[in-house]
């Protein structure tokens, strides 16, 4: 018995041996993905066409030495995104690949119909990155990204520069394809996604798009969406210009016109703090308390500064100032019905009992809802200049 | 059967390495997606269910450590048979057996499934399942120290990856979290409940026991891997919770891999990758250890070898593993699964204890007797 074993044993060892080599050579080939056979899209824009198919496009860097442009550019339309996929892969030579998705383009006209199911393809694709940009154009994305720009070399990845260097420069609120999906399906937060436009040659980041749940309903200024940050969020290093009225610091308007009745300061690292209360529960009242540093950068009067009276003057107008603006920003958020601050959720958070409140009993009592601002401002540096 | 085990000096492993044994096998596929479970119980507050899941694993774990201390030298296996008699002990076993081995098939066919959802979508089940299993076979057939041994690898391997969730709190909503205690306490109970697929693994120590060296330190040990496993379920937990909005998480399987996709570095994007194919590290100490403890069952009731009942049992996971599960059959059986060891391993223990205690009473009561008439 001993015997019989002692001569199994190698069989079984060999043919193990045998079996786990083939394996790990069989499982080498499976699944590749060279990079030379495919085309790894930087880009991708959607329309709306007037039948209601959807009309996708996507760029690719071009890795052909010989090919004259550097990128390729591939259109195709349907009624999903992944048979537009299935059809721009047969104008391919490469295999269309998302993986490398920065950028996600959206017409107006589609973001108007709403924009749920087409950006639940993107988050459901495990192969497609949480970070890629949602951005909405202004008119149709195809023309936008077939159009021949002098500068930009690839477009997908200029865009993608653009938001982040203005995300990272807090000039534009974040907004992630992950952050567009957490406020979508929150109750009390509406998403946002940058507002872009072509100005002849050249893109620019005109503003913010405001959405209702899925429904694109307007759009605001960056500097009305620095605002709203303002309300929330925690700032580094923003910047922020504003005019106050000249008189407050004993200077008489110069009779050249009514333009120099005002004085336009300009800050610069910003840090701010806020704080947000709910005073008040029916009709909702919210208390916000906004901290804030900074430095002036500009200021169109000859002002000696080292006088702290004159600070103090400078900074009360400015709290005046941001007040009135945040007062008017929120009326218009009021009045266009979306919130894209998240009252719903600092509401919701304090109050018991409302986790199952809904999206309309909450946009009933945005509309209801008043909010008093409360900006305590610190001029602390003014420069290499007094 | 003999009740006691002699385990030779040459094979026994140390306190600390039980300790970590006991962390190696409760972290594993269960955190790459519990947090859904719970939310859809507890909600916002699903952070509380957690701590009270720890608690309660505390306790059940210190009832198992009395158990085994009531008998130095023996298993699980042992003991139900010295309590209920052969035959009845024989079958309690059985059942052990087999929810060792269904946890083993339920570990890897959802490794398997994350594998083909987040990096092959083509590999085909029978290669991985084959390569996991032939793994575990090669380790498992070194004995116990081996495992251990392993396990010991493996959580140094892996540890430093809770580093990452500094990445996800770059966009984290701390107003989520509140207002706290919002929800009810039963709903709470059944978030804790629900959490027991990702913290069943100390039951090990019913097997592992025996051949542990200074088995005094054995509860300080093992306690404090229970502590460290459920802080870092909390931690997870909790940067879930402000990350996701509730409405985004139910939709969210995975929710721990999500929050690895945030993960941006400048020479790598798509961390979730990278940790996918460093789970084949975590989840291979679970399986291992689980499969040694079935083998060891079938040893100990029938005298079967072990490396033969170790084909027996490694061919049924391999072609329960084949089966093609949708997603919903695969939340089913997780359901299922939930079921059972809420029933094996968190009150089955308390009612061996008392069973213990109840034996050791009337056996005393004999000897005294036997004693007076003596």
């Amino acid at each position: 018995m001993l015997d019989e074993r002692k001569k199994r044993m190698p069989f079984i060892k060999r043919f193990l041996a045998l079996w786990c080599s083939g394996v790990m050579i069989v499982t080498g080939c499976g699944d590749r993905q060279i990079f030379d056979e495919t085309g790894l899209a930087t880009a991708v824009g959607y329309d709306l066409l007037k039948d209601g198919n959807i009309r996708g496009t996507a760029i690719m860097p071009s890795i052909n030495p010989e090919a004259k442009k550097k990128i390729q550019i591939f259109s195709a339309t349907g009624e999903t995104s992944k048979s537009i996929r299935d059809r721009v892969n047969l104008q391919s030579d490469k295999r269309v690949l998302g993986g490398q998705i920065r950028v996600a383009l959206y017409s107006e006209n589609l973001a108007k119909r709403g924009l749920g199911s087409i950006v639940d393809t993107l988050y459901r694709d495990s192969s497609i990155s949480s970070r890629v940009y949602l951005c909405l154009f202004e008119g149709e994305t195809y023309d936008m990204l077939t159009y021949p720009y002098s500068e930009e070399g690839n477009i997908g990845i200029y865009l993608y520069r653009m938001i982040e260097q203005n995300i990272e420069g807090e000039k534009i609120p974040s907004s992630t394809m992950h952050e567009f999906f957490r406020a979508y399906y929150d109750k009390g937060i509406d998403p946002i996604m940058p507002y872009i436009a072509r100005k002849g040659n050249e893109l620019q980041i005109k503003g913010i798009a405001l959405f209702q749940g899925e429904r694109y309903v307007g759009w605001i200024t960056p500097k009305e969406a620095f605002l709203i940050k303002l309300m929330h969020g925690k700032f580094s290093i923003g910047s922020y210009d504003t005019s106050v009225p000249a008189h407050i610091f004993g200077e008489e308007p110069k009779s050249r016109g009514s333009k120099k009745d005002r004085v336009q300061l300009v800050f610069d690292t910003i840090s701010s703090k806020s704080q947000i209360d709910l005073t008040q529960v029916s009709p909702p009242l919210f208390d916000i308390h906004i901290r804030l540093h900074a430095r002036i950068l500009e200021l169109t009067l000859p002002l000696k500064l080292e006088n702290a009276k004159l600070m103090k003057i400078m900074e009360n107008a400015l709290e005046k100032e941001i007040e009135k603006e945040l007062q008017k920003v929120v009326s218009k958020l009021q009045g266009l019905d979306v919130d894209p601050a998240g009252f719903g959720m600092v509401y919701r958070a304090n109050r018991r009992g409302m986790a199952n409140m809904t999206q309309a009993e909450w946009r009933k009592m945005f509309k209801e809802a008043r909010f008093r601002f409360h900006v305590k401002s610190t001029i602390i540096r003014n420069g290499v200049m007094d | 059967m003999n009740i006691n085990i002699d385990v030779s000096k040459g094979n026994t492993i140390s306190a600390y390495l039980a300790g970590l044994l006991v962390h190696g096998t409760q972290l594993g596929m269960g955190i790459l997606g519990f947090q859904r479970i719970i939310a859809k119980e507890a909600g916002h507050d699903a952070w509380i269910s957690v701590i009270l899941a720890g608690l309660v694993t505390h306790l059940t774990l210190w009832i198992i450590i009395k158990t085994m201390q009531k008998y130095p030298s023996a298993d699980i296996y042992g003991i139900q048979d010295d309590v209920f008699g052969r035959r009845l002990g024989t079958a309690v076993s059985i059942i052990f057996i087999i929810y060792f081995i269904l946890t083993a098939g339920i570990i890897l066919r959802s490794y398997i499934e994350v594998v083909q959802t987040w990096v092959f979508p083509n590999l085909p089940t029978w290669i991985l399942a084959g390569i996991i299993l032939f793994l575990a076979y090669y380790t498992i057939v070194g004995g116990i120290r081996v495992i251990a041994g392993y396990t010991f690898f493996s959580i140094i391997a892996t540890a430093w990856l809770v580093f990452d969730l500094y990445f996800p709190l770059e966009f984290a909503r701390w107003e989520y979290l509140f207002p706290i205690m919002d929800t009810s306490f039963e709903n709470l109970f059944r978030g804790m409940m629900a959490m027991s697929l990702t913290s069943v693994g100390f039951e090990v120590l019913y097997v592992v026991y025996p051949y542990v060296q200074n088995k005094d330190r054995v509860n300080k040990s093992a306690q404090l891997a229970v502590l460290v496993t459920y802080l870092i379920y909390l931690l997870v937990m909790i940067v879930t919770l402000v990350f996701f909005s509730q409405g985004q998480l139910m939709r969210t399987i995975w929710a721990t891999l999500n929050l690895q996709k945030m993960v941006y570095l400048p020479i790598l994007e798509r961390f979730e990758l990278v940790v996918i194919s460093l789970w084949l590290i975590v989840i291979l100490p679970n399986i291992m250890l689980y499969l040694w403890c079935s083998a060891r069952g079938l040893k100990r009731l029938f005298c079967f070898n072990l490396r033969s009942s170790l084909y027996w049992i490694l061919s049924v996971i391999y072609l329960a593993s084949l089966t093609m599960l949708s997603r919903q059959q695969m939340n089913w059986l997780y359901t299922v699964h939930g079921k059972i060891s809420i029933w094996v391993v968190y009150l089955y223990p308390y009612f061996l204890y008392v069973m213990v205690l109840l034996k050791q009473r009337t056996q005393r009561a004999k000897s005294k007797s036997k004693g007076e008439s003596a």
